[in-house]
């Protein structure tokens, strides 16, 4: 702009005319000659080069065209060389042409322009091509194989060369205008490029002079000179130009930090929260800021030059302010709160100090500061009042509320604190330790420490604690119960203290001690009904003893129809009185919860069996069939109570029972899960009966209902056996559930945990498998050890087990057993032997004779995928993992053994023996028994039995009698006078430490409770049977006790019953001589026939005709009861049917001899009766 | 259809063009059982009735072709001829051409024949007879199995065919 404006006032400009048109005439000339001669030379360049590349072309194509037509010149084609010339067409210019044989002959002509002029070829020249008179003319010689042969002659015209010369001429002619005009436009330019910058510099440095501006700068387009020149004058003008910047930057600098230090200055009194002014020495306002305008309601344009005193001090406090002047005058600070006033009059609170100002040690005036203080009045103000309504909140409460501090000192009290604790007025207790003054003692009066103390502990802990029950004490000693909260009262995060509140807890203690006196006599009262129960069971059981033996004995005695349908009906409806008793007994204790359960070890599938096989006669009676399946899976012994497990099944059953008319009751027991510990039985028991409605299914578990109340009628009962299940199943962790189908049937089904026994617990003596006894065995294995283990297990269970170390050795033995030695049964192969596997042994021996009798298990350590499969294929019986357990390799043997029938003894056989067993044997009985009847009732049952009774009214007598008398067994009633029986039998013990000798004693008893067994057991019992005495219960027992005693290995297919053996007779046939005068007669007319054909068998070795002889046989001896006979057919039997022939014969003689001495005994009733008197003497003595 | 020799006025044209056959044709360098030693001699055989007379040695003897000497036999059964590099098979042998052929197949022996299917049968050139010229045929396939180059400018005088072209002319 400046250079602009600058430019416009320059005076006119120096000619310079004459250098731009020098400039201009200098390039257009030069120009001019440069492109001429470049034109010329270039001209005269082309044209030769054309002129010789014509030259060329022609002589090459004359050189083309004769190789072309060597062929056609040697061959003398006419034709072919025509053809060939003709191709010359394509060349414009080639005018003529021709083609002469070796000897100068034309062989083919050819012309441009055919027919116009008349072309003579001339005669052959040397080869080449040359210019001659304004055409080319060019020779070529044809050679075939370096022979010549002809020659080629090519014409061509000039137009070309021509046509070229011309068109060159032009484009000089224009080339030269372009660039001269070029020249022109250019030159203009460049030469404005020389003259221009250096009017551009006087102009700059005009305007300079003129402006004094020293910011302009010359812009130098180019390196050349004139760009040093600007440069040059650049850098004076720069230099000019920093000295004035620095000069201005200076001056500006000062000013600022003028402005900004005022400004500041300014600003922090501005500010200021405080109201500020200051005045000079006279008291007058020299400034002030907005806080003071805003503090005393003022304006600042109005107030400067005022006296301050006058503006702000009220009337009353001049004297103070006055003297305020005076101590600043005094050069002292003054610093005081007071009241000043507005400038509207009002009042306002302030703080303010006043220092007077010097100025270099001159008065030089005043500063006041003021401070508005009305909110922090007002505040103090509130806090007051809010204090007094807290004070007066807490006193108004019925809590005892106080605080501490961290050391316990007592920070606040309220009025109820202080009316509980017994005080009159907050300071008796402000500062004191409240834990010393109020909270020193337990209830006891025994010390409270402090580490103890839940109100110090809420400091710990930084949260609430909570007493409910604890005493406080109060100013006069004494104690009150409290319940007491203590809550930590925080100040930033930290604990400095707590509130206490609590409650005078007096009347609830009162109301809580009345609470429980009311439940001691309840459960006092609830103590005597159990106790009334029990007692009065007791009462009830001992009259029902009376009946239902009385009954009994009756009911064996000579009777006509009438009389023992009458009798049977008694028995009947006291059997079920006795039930109900039971149950309401059993109900009763289940409510008051007093029903435990024992837990011992016992055998399922016996317990079950025992039970249903009970039932059997029942159902049979009814024409049902009762079956019963125990799973393989349950194991052989659990712990539990099996007593109130067979309670709840048959009670199942026997409902099953009543409610079916047709069909069958079908009771199954299935483990439903399993763990090391414990097992969960499964039992359901399915009926083909009535049925129940799905409207009743729930009703039925409650207590005293039926499905339907005619039901009651129609099948009796009470009712109250599923409830009792129900309660006995939840006390076993089970379930119990009912599926049913009017008219189609029911399924019960329960489930029960029981223990499994500790891997200690060692099955009795009694429970050893008898059935596997002297069972051959055969133990495959290559290892020594398992071999030993295994065999020494089987040993255990009386089984006669062998060894082979390898497969080979097994079949060896198994090869040998076919002659003579009794079969093996069992083998237990390991599957992983080396040679021949157990797989392949099992597949081998399968297919002998003996193999189809062999029950093979397969041991393995790894099961393997496939490995069952290969087992049911090999014809296994079963796969074990090892280790196997001794438990699980039994059930395994039993689970086999029993279902092939392979047992040492059929299960019926060893039924019906025991009914011809319980046989008495002339052995002692001592019986004491207080009640009369009962007493009378349990000799005749004994008596009946061929036992020997020895009475006693109680225990004193009983002792006596014990002393005194050759006793065998001791039934001993358990409450009797004088002496009762638990007593007597701890008697009789401690007399036994010296005699060195065990009576078996079993207690009767009429309490069923639990803990009455137990009793008995610590007593000294041996056993313990409920009164009233069942005659099956009775002899149950003593059979249990007794061949113990005189039979060390008993047996309980045929206990030793020959020396009671004709009472047993006569008992069997219910005393009727007659009739086992013709059984005899029929068995001994029969058995000589018999003996023999049993001879001839065993001479023919007809093994299964001897098992059916011996085993009919076996039926009847088993009638006469004659035990050793029984067993002597039996053994004979067992060996016929393991087709062991040698055996079979041995056996045999033992038979025959029995059998004799059967028929002798028998002797005695083959006669005619004598008398039935004698006979019962014969039977007692 | 065999014309008399005599009443051919093309045969001295023809005899010349045997020769100059020879001139356009390439023999295989180890033709004649493999010789390394470069032939010297070209012979050109007659077989059958020679239609040419002494036209024929005027055209062949004394005129080299390349380095190689010309010689002449006449024969009346091909087993007459030793080695040939030219094979003239004549009209009159027109019964035994095609068995001729035959046995030839595969050696380097230029064939040239006067009867029409001479080259649809196998031969390599064969004349045909103009009115005011003599041109002829000649079969690639069979100068290829003979392992024979003959020059493109004869090619171009001469019409080509192929095995199993009719015969179009004669």
């Amino acid at each position: 702009m400046a250079t602009e404006s600058a430019a416009d006032r320059m005076p006119a400009a120096p000619k310079h005319q004459s250098i731009r048109s020098k400039l201009t005439r200098i390039i257009l000339i030069s120009c001019g000659l440069a492109v001429i001669s470049a034109c010329a030379i270039f001209a005269i360049y082309d044209i030769r080069v054309v002129r010789q590349s014509r030259l060329r072309t022609v002589a090459t194509l004359a050189e083309i065209t004769g190789t072309n037509s060597t062929a056609a010149l040697t061959f003398g084609d006419e034709q072919a060389g025509r053809d060939i010339l003709r191709s010359l067409l394509a060349d414009k210019q080639l005018t003529h042409a021709a083609i002469y044989t070796q000897d100068g002959k034309v062989l083919a002509v050819y012309s441009r322009v055919p027919g116009n002029i008349k072309f003579i070829p001339p005669p052959i020249q040397a080869d080449g091509a040359r210019f001659a008179a304004g055409k080319i003319v060019a020779f070529h010689t044809v050679e075939l194989d370096g022979k010549p042969v002809g020659a080629v002659y090519l014409e061509s015209d000039l137009t070309v060369i021509v046509e070229r010369e011309e068109g060159l001429a032009a484009m000089a002619g224009f080339a030269l205008l372009i660039s001269l005009l070029l020249a022109v436009l250019v030159g203009s330019r460049l030469q404005s490029s020389i003259s221009e910058p250096i009017l551009e510099l006087a102009r700059t440095a005009f305007a300079i002079a003129v402006d004094k501006d020293y910011s302009v700068r010359m812009v130098s387009k180019t390196g050349d000179e004139i760009g040093f020149l600007y440069e040059q004058f650049n850098a004076m003008l720069a230099r000019i130009q920093d000295r004035d910047t620095e000069l201005e930057r200076a001056r500006t600098e000062l000013e600022e930090r003028v402005a900004e230090r005022t400004a500041y200055l300014n600003t922090l009194i501005e500010t200021s929260p405080l109201g500020i002014v200051a005045g000079d020495p006279n008291g007058g306002i020299k400034l002030c800021n907005s806080a003071f305008e805003h503090l005393f309601k003022c304006v600042r344009a109005e107030v400067i030059g005022v006296s301050l005193t006058s503006l702000v001090t009220p009337v009353e406090r001049s004297e103070e302010s006055a003297g305020f002047a005076r101590r600043m005058q005094a050069g002292e600070t003054v610093h005081a709160t007071t009241q000043r006033c507005r400038s509207d009059g009002t009042l306002v609170d302030v703080e303010l100090y006043c220092e007077p100002l010097q100025v270099k040690g001159e008065q030089a005036g005043f500063l006041v500061l003021y401070q508005d203080i009305t909110e922090r009045k007002q505040a103090e103000e509130a806090l007051r009042s809010s204090e007094e309504r807290i004070h007066l909140l807490l006193d108004s409460t019925a809590e005892a509320i106080y605080g501490i501090n961290l050391l316990g000192e007592c920070t606040f009290v309220n009025r109820a604190c202080l009316r509980m604790l017994g005080y009159h007025e907050p300071a008796e207790l402000l500062g004191k330790n409240m834990h010393q003054v109020a909270h020193h003692s337990w209830t006891d009066g025994s010390s409270h420490s402090v580490q103890d103390c839940l109100i110090f502990q809420c400091f710990r802990k930084e949260k609430g604690t909570h007493d409910s029950d604890d005493v406080l004490w109060r100013a006069d000693g004494t104690a009150i119960p409290v319940e007491y909260w203590s809550y930590p009262v925080r100040q930033k995060e930290q604990v400095v203290g707590a509130v206490v509140t609590f409650l005078d807890i007096t009347e609830r203690k009162r109301a809580e001690g009345a609470l429980r006196s009311a439940k001691e006599q309840a459960e006092e009262a609830n103590r005597a009904k159990s106790e009334f129960l029990a007692n009065m069971s007791h009462e009830i059981r001992t009259p029902m003893n009376g009946i239902l033996g009385m009954t009994q004995l009756t009911l064996e005695t000579k009777l006509n129809d009438e009389q023992r349908e009458y009798l049977g009906m008694v028995k009947s409806s006291a059997d079920s009185l006795l039930t109900l008793l039971n149950d309401i007994l059993d109900f009763s204790k289940i409510e008051a919860g007093k029903l435990g359960l024992d837990s011992s070890p016992f055998a399922p599938r016996e317990s079950i069996g025992e039970a249903l096989k009970a039932l059997g006669h029942l159902a049979h009676r009814k024409g049902l069939e009762l079956a019963w399946h125990v799973d393989a899976g349950v194991p052989t012994w659990l712990m539990g109570d099996s007593g109130r497990l067979r309670q709840i099944l048959v009670n199942l059953v026997m409902n099953a029972i009543k409610f079916t008319e047709r069909g069958e009751v079908v009771v199954s027991v299935k483990v439903e899960s399993k763990t090391p510990e414990e097992v969960e039985l499964h039992f359901s028991v399915r009926d083909t009966g009535i049925g129940i409605p799905a409207e009743k299914r729930k009703l039925i578990f409650g207590a005293f209902t039926q499905a339907d109340s005619s039901t009651t009628r129609k099948y009796g009962g009470t009712g109250l056996g599923l409830t009792i299940s129900q309660a006995l199943v939840k006390m076993m962790k089970g379930s119990i559930s009912v599926e049913s189908e009017p008219r189609k049937g029911s399924v019960f089904h329960f489930t029960a945990r029981l223990k499994v026994p500790e891997a200690s617990f060692i099955p009795p003596a009694a429970a050893e498998p008898a059935a596997l006894r002297g069972l051959r065995a055969l133990v495959v294995d290559d290892n020594q050890t398992n071999r030993l283990i295994l065999t020494e297990l089987l040993s255990q269970w009386g089984m006669a087990p062998e060894q082979a170390a390898s497969g080979s050795e097994a079949l060896k033995l198994l090869a040998g057993e076919s002659q003579g030695s009794a079969p093996f049964r069992l083998a237990l192969i390991d599957a992983d032997m080396p040679e021949m596997d157990g797989f392949a042994l099992a597949e081998l021996v399968k297919n002998t004779p003996e193999g189809s009798a062999l029950n093979m298990f397969m041991l393995s350590s790894t099961m393997q995928s496939g490995d069952i499969a290969r087992s049911h294929e090999a014809g296994l019986a079963g796969f074990l993992t090892k280790p196997v357990q001794p438990s699980e390799l039994l059930d395994a043997i039993l689970g086999v053994m029993s279902s092939t029938g392979n047992m040492a003894a059929d299960a019926e056989d060893i039924q019906s023996v025991p009914q011809i067993s319980n046989t008495g044997t002339g052995m002692r009985i001592l019986l004491a028994e207080d009640n009369a009847v009962n007493r009378q009732l349990a000799r005749l049952l004994l008596e009946k039995r061929g036992y020997t009774v020895i009475i006693a009214k109680n225990g004193i007598e009983a002792l006596a009698a014990v002393e005194r008398e050759e006793i065998d067994m001791v039934l001993m009633d358990v409450q009797m006078p004088e002496m009762d029986g638990l007593e007597a039998i701890r008697a009789i013990r401690s007399n036994e430490k010296i005699s060195k000798r065990h009576l078996p004693i079993i207690s009767l008893t009429a309490h069923v409770m639990k803990g009455d067994r137990e009793k008995c057991i610590e007593a000294g019992a041996d056993d313990y049977i409920p009164k009233p005495i069942q005659p099956a219960n009775l002899f149950a027992a003593m059979e249990r006790m007794h061949p113990s005693e005189r039979d060390p290995e008993p047996d309980v297919a045929a206990p030793a019953v020959s020396d009671s053996f004709n009472a047993a007779l006569l008992e069997r046939v219910q005393g009727d001589r007659e009739l086992l005068a013709e059984i005899v007669q029929l068995f001994e007319s029969g058995l000589p026939a018999i003996l023999q054909g049993l001879r001839e068998s065993i001479a023919r070795k007809e093994a299964a005709e001897i098992a059916r002889t011996a085993h009919m046989l076996k039926g009847s001896v088993g009638n006469f009861g004659r035990g050793s006979a029984f067993r002597a057919l039996e053994e004979m039997e067992r060996f016929a049917k393991e087709n062991d022939m040698a055996q079979t014969a041995k056996a045999f003689v033992p038979v025959e001899r029995e059998l004799k001495e059967l028929l002798a005994a028998l002797q005695p009733f083959r006669a005619p009766v004598v008398g039935a008197v004698s006979a019962e003497r014969t039977v007692i003595s | 259809m065999p014309e008399p020799a005599q009443s051919r006025a093309n045969y001295r044209t023809e005899a010349e063009d045997l020769h100059h056959f020879a001139e356009f044709v390439e023999w295989p360098q180890s033709a004649n059982d493999g010789n390394k030693v470069p032939t010297t001699t070209i012979n050109f055989c007659i077989l059958g009735q020679d239609p040419f007379g002494s036209s024929l040695d005027n055209s062949v003897l004394g005129h080299p072709v390349g380095d190689r000497k010309p010689t002449l036999v006449r024969g009346k059964r091909f087993e007459d001829f030793g080695e040939c590099d030219v094979l003239f098979v004549s009209s009159s042998e027109t019964k035994l051409q095609s068995r001729i052929l035959n046995r030839l197949n595969g050696s380097a022996v230029l064939t040239v024949g006067e009867t029409s299917d001479f080259a649809a049968s196998g031969g390599i050139i064969q004349f045909v007879p103009e009115s005011d010229r003599v041109s002829f045929l000649i079969n690639v396939d069979a100068a290829g199995r003979a392992g024979l180059k003959i020059r493109a400018a004869l090619l171009a005088l001469a019409k080509v065919i192929h095995d199993g072209d009719r015969k179009r002319s004669g």
